[in-house]
């Protein structure tokens, strides 16, 4: 194909793992942080992809209010599950296992919970963004998957700040290897959780509502998560940042394989190409090998 | 006959749940592909079968091997990983099997699945399954064998260093797993009689392993209860059978707070033998 | 050991206890009439189960009202299938056997369709559906030999054109009223009823020898298309055929819109409301088919009525629900008995019945409408207008 297909196919990519990139960033806080695969994400997501578009239909029909109360919104849903879900398990000290079927409980919890009440209905956002793209020269980008692009980016270098600098993010690093250092460091142990979650929640708020504003509002829409999953795992254990250029990498890929061999191909090549690379390098692109007790 | 109809349904996905049952209560793996193994099962047997005119029994012993070999070639690479790597390369597993069947079209009819097989299997066949697989299980959860993984299960680091081999005992029984799946796979398509490549997606797999956990992970009994409570449970409850996975749910967290024994517990170990420091 | 045992026993025990297990198939003569409904009122396409159910328990409160049929009052029996194959034998099933339906009105989704299909066949008690899927109806179809269907399921039938017939008027809209020449389509891989629209359109542009360019396909799950539009951009086809689900159809139009492709976009029938809502203004200058439309003056009266009973605007399969019931009600009717096979043989013989979206004649060799003519609609900005009221394509 010629050069300027092959541009706006790599635009196309990029601007797709943007999205990934910042689910990535979401699901790695605690994944990279906390070592623990949080399944129930993508119920955050989901729940408020509804809350946004409920603000946004019924009360305010203003982006920048409705997408800062539901990005809250998805922080305080992350520490109600915390607590209600989590905490009791990791108290009585029980296996990880026992967290991760948890956490997929209640991503499913949310899916069906929306397809049995609201999913007879197909939600939009009301139209914020007239014109949705953007044109550069021959190129066209999203605006909204830039704006995702640039969020990730963003919450990265301002994660990675707090994580390294302030002493909260050295208390939730310390968690993770060992779950007793916060408190011999004077800081209370749930109260570091919780924080690590609101975080994770507020990223998965946005990652909702910007969802929410560019395609359809389903109870399935959490299922994407997936993708930023996988993207955080083939980053590695351990690093965000390989979180989020995982995301763009797999965009990127999925672009130009659907253009190259079709969309049919395409999830066995990608999903082929993973296994093996986790296969010659478990830890990741960017990660530490962890000793695993598990 | 409905309730011969139900009864059948719910013995079929039963089956599954013990193809699970044994993987995740001995030694401690998730997988999300179960739906891959389903797909190849059913696939397998109704191909062997239509396309190629294999008896029905040979077709069924077809399904088997193909799960077992899957099972196996899937295991080489992936048993090593954690856990919740475990978890999303299985995930992958599962929609590439999909993404195989549609792209086949030629062989797997593609999108349109496939139907045609004619009904050989009935209940007698299905519980008598049960039976034998449950013996099975049963066999290896109480030989030393099943002991071991049961350690890898609770620690792998200190099942290791007793000097079992993990990653052994974990292919042995992911390939037993895999070929009772696919075989529950054959015996859905000669059962329902149709079948398309988005038969079971991951979230029917996630059940599987939920059940597995409200049944209890050292119960045999209690998985094949609860199974058979949550698959024939729109049959007693019609008015809320709607809610029926969001009820799921919330009974699994329950239960794996307050019970994690599951909610069958009879047989099972204390949670206390469960523990493990931190994580 | 022991436990596991007594488990089992109890559960069979309770099983057997509560089973009927050798319940006959004599439908009661007293009391009201049954008749039964298998939807999906959860999962992916709720919202067509739910309006399809709201239509028919409409159509089954008038006959009510004006005395029932017989003098028996109708009572409808609904299962939620879920979009899943399983379910929906489930609930046939139960239907048939448990609650001695005089008839069923099946899920508007093929995958339950082709489920249920080979067990109506056995059970003998008819079932009605609007499953586009030829093999619903002829099991034996073939998509790359369209023209030679094979025998009919003589418990199946189908009201409302086939995907191949749908496709086709679309196609031949697009062919002698638009002068397109090209074509390209976009569809759901993963779903069957998309497949077919696609295939149906391919078969029928190919015959009217216009050219069908290179067609793209996206995995089920997927949102964003963008990797296939800008290969079709490229393309410069006239037409693009764009025959998924309403979250699918819109995601596309809005991205292909972003992208600016040039091609015109052709829809099915989930086209129809809420695709303005969804879609918007992206989709201006789409055309697409529909069983009905809202303009039509003759279908006035059924807005109003649909809306007294239940407080909002009738969609597309509200009118199917309707319409579907009274053929299933009309049946027994002209059968004069609720034995379910005086209603098969009824539902076989029906010719002109005149439904608010049509008059079906069922064609017996095939248990599909034969001449059911399709309205043709087209977007405005993000309006629905009406182009054609009854339109059916030229034959290849």
């Amino acid at each position: 194909m010629n050069w300027n297909i092959l541009l706006q196919q790599i635009v196309n990519g990029i601007s797709l793992g943007g999205v990934y990139a910042l689910m990535a960033v979401g699901f790695g806080l605690i994944f990279n942080v906390l070592k623990f695969s949080n399944f129930s994400h993508g119920g955050v997501v989901t729940l408020t992809a509804y809350i946004g578009f409920f603000l946004s239909k019924y009360l305010v029909a203003n982006f920048m209010v409705t997408f800062l109360v539901t990005a809250a919104a998805g922080g305080m849903a992350a520490v109600v599950i915390e607590r209600l879900v989590f905490r009791p398990i990791r108290r009585k000290g029980y296996p990880i296992s026992m967290l991760i079927v948890n956490s997929i409980t209640v991503a499913m919890l949310v899916q069906q919970f929306f397809a049995v009440t609201l999913g007879s209905d197909y939600y939009t956002y009301p139209n914020f963004i007239k014109e949705t793209a953007l044109h550069l020269g021959n190129l066209t980008v999203s605006k909204i998957y830039l704006l995702m692009l640039g969020i990730s980016a963003v919450v990265l270098g301002a994660l990675t700040y707090v994580i390294q600098k302030t002493k909260i993010g050295i208390a939730i690093r310390a968690a993770s290897s060992d779950i007793s250092t916060p408190s011999l460091m004077g800081v209370n142990v749930d109260f570091v959780i919780s924080v690590a979650f609101f975080f994770s929640g507020v990223l998965g708020g946005i990652t909702g509502y910007l969802l929410g504003m560019t395609f359809t509002v389903d109870p399935f829409i959490g299922s994407m998560i997936l993708k930023g999953i996988i993207a955080s795992i083939i980053g590695g254990m351990g690093s965000i940042l390989g979180g989020v250029i995982a995301g763009l990498l797999l965009g990127a890929a999925e672009s130009l394989l659907i253009a190259e061999i079709g969309a049919a191909l395409t999830p066995m090549v990608i999903y082929g190409s993973i296994i093996l690379l986790l296969l010659v390098r478990p830890q990741g692109i960017a990660g530490k090998i962890t000793e695993v007790k598990a | 006959m409905f309730y011969l109809k139900v009864l059948e349904i719910t013995s079929l996905y039963t089956i599954l749940v013990l193809g699970v049952y044994l993987m995740t209560g001995l030694t401690g793996l998730f997988s999300l592909g179960q739906g891959g193994f389903v797909s190849i099962g059913a696939y397998t047997a109704a191909i062997a079968y239509l396309r190629f005119g294999v008896p029905f029994p040979l077709a069924l012993a077809l399904a088997v091997i193909m799960g077992a070999l899957l099972g196996f070639l899937v295991g080489i690479p992936t048993l090593r990983l954690r856990r919740d790597y475990f978890l999303l390369v299985t995930f992958g597993l599962g929609e590439m099997v999909r993404a195989g069947l549609l792209y086949l079209a030629q062989l797997t009819g593609g999108a349109l699945g496939m139907a045609g097989m004619p009904k050989k299997v009935g209940l007698p066949l299905i519980l008598a399954s049960i039976v034998v697989i449950t013996f099975i299980t049963y066999s290896l959860k109480r030989s030393r064998f099943g002991r071991d993984c049961i350690a890898i299960r609770d620690d792998e680091l200190a099942a290791s260093m007793m000097g079992i081999n993990v990653y052994a005992h974990k292919m042995k029984v992911f390939i037993i797993s895999s070929a009772i799946t696919a075989y529950g796979g054959a015996l859905y398509a000669f059962n329902i009689l149709f079948i398309e490549p988005n038969l079971f997606n991951w979230l029917e797999s996630a059940k599987l392993i939920i059940i597995t956990f409200v049944g209890g992970l050292n119960s045999i009994a209690g998985v094949i209860a609860a199974s058979a409570i949550y698959y024939s449970f729109g049959e007693f409850f019609r008015f809320i059978d709607v809610w029926r996975d969001v009820l799921l749910a919330v009974v699994v967290v329950l239960v794996i707070i307050f019970r994690p024994g599951g909610l069958f517990q009879g047989l099972t170990l204390l949670p206390s033998k469960l523990k493990r420091k931190g994580r | 050991m022991k436990k596991s045992v007594f488990l089992l026993l109890s559960l069979a025990l309770i099983m057997g206890s509560v089973s009927p297990v050798f319940a006959g198939g004599e439908v009661e003569e007293v009391g009201p009439i049954k008749v039964g409904m298998y939807a999906d009122l959860s999962a992916g396409t709720a919202q067509w189960g739910t309006d399809a159910e709201k239509g028919a328990r409409l159509r089954i409160k008038e006959y009510n009202k004006a005395g029932g049929i017989m003098g028996r009052q109708i009572e409808l029996v609904i299962y939620d299938c879920k979009l899943s194959p399983t379910e929906a034998v489930k609930a046939y099933t139960r239907l048939a056997t448990q609650d001695k339906v005089a008839g069923v009105y099946g899920s508007l989704i093929s995958n339950t369709a082709l489920a249920v299909s080979p067990v109506a066949a056995q059970t003998k008690i008819p079932v009605i559906s609007r499953a586009m899927d030829e093999r619903a109806t002829t099991p034996a179809f073939n998509p790359d030999d369209p023209e030679n269907p094979g025998p009919a399921n003589p418990y199946f039938f189908l009201l409302q054109p086939s995907a191949f017939q749908q496709a086709a008027v679309i196609a031949g809209y697009a062919i002698d009223e638009l002068g397109m020449d090209t074509f390209t389509m976009l569809y759901d891989k993963g779903n069957a009823y998309a497949e077919y629209l696609a295939k149906g359109f391919a078969h029928y542009v190919e015959k009217r020898g216009k050219t069908m360019l290179e067609s793209f396909e996206f995995q089920s799950g997927d949102v964003d298309y963008k990797a296939q539009l800008t290969k079709i951009k490229e393309l410069r086809a006239d037409g693009l055929f764009i025959p998924n689900y309403v979250p699918q159809n819109a995601n596309a139009v809005k991205q292909a819109r972003e992208l600016g492709v040039r091609a015109r976009f052709l829809g099915n029938n989930s086209w129809y409301k809420p695709m303005d809502e969804v879609a918007g203004p992206a989709a201006d200058g789409a055309y697409f088919p529909n069983n009905m439309t809202f303009d039509d003056p003759s279908t006035q009266w059924f807005f109003e009525s649909y809306e007294e009973e239940w407080g909002e605007e009738p969609r597309l399969h509200s009118f199917s629900g309707y319409d579907d019931m009274g053929f299933l009600l009309e049946a027994i009717e002209r059968a004069g008995s609720t034995d379910p096979e005086a209603v098969r043989d009824a539902m076989e013989a029906t010719r002109k019945f005149e439904g608010i979206i049509g008059t079906i004649n069922i064609d017996p060799a095939t248990h599909r409408p034969v001449g059911l003519p399709m309205a043709v609609l087209r977007f405005v900005g993000d309006q629905i207008e009406t182009v054609e009221f009854k339109y059916l394509p030229k034959n290849p």
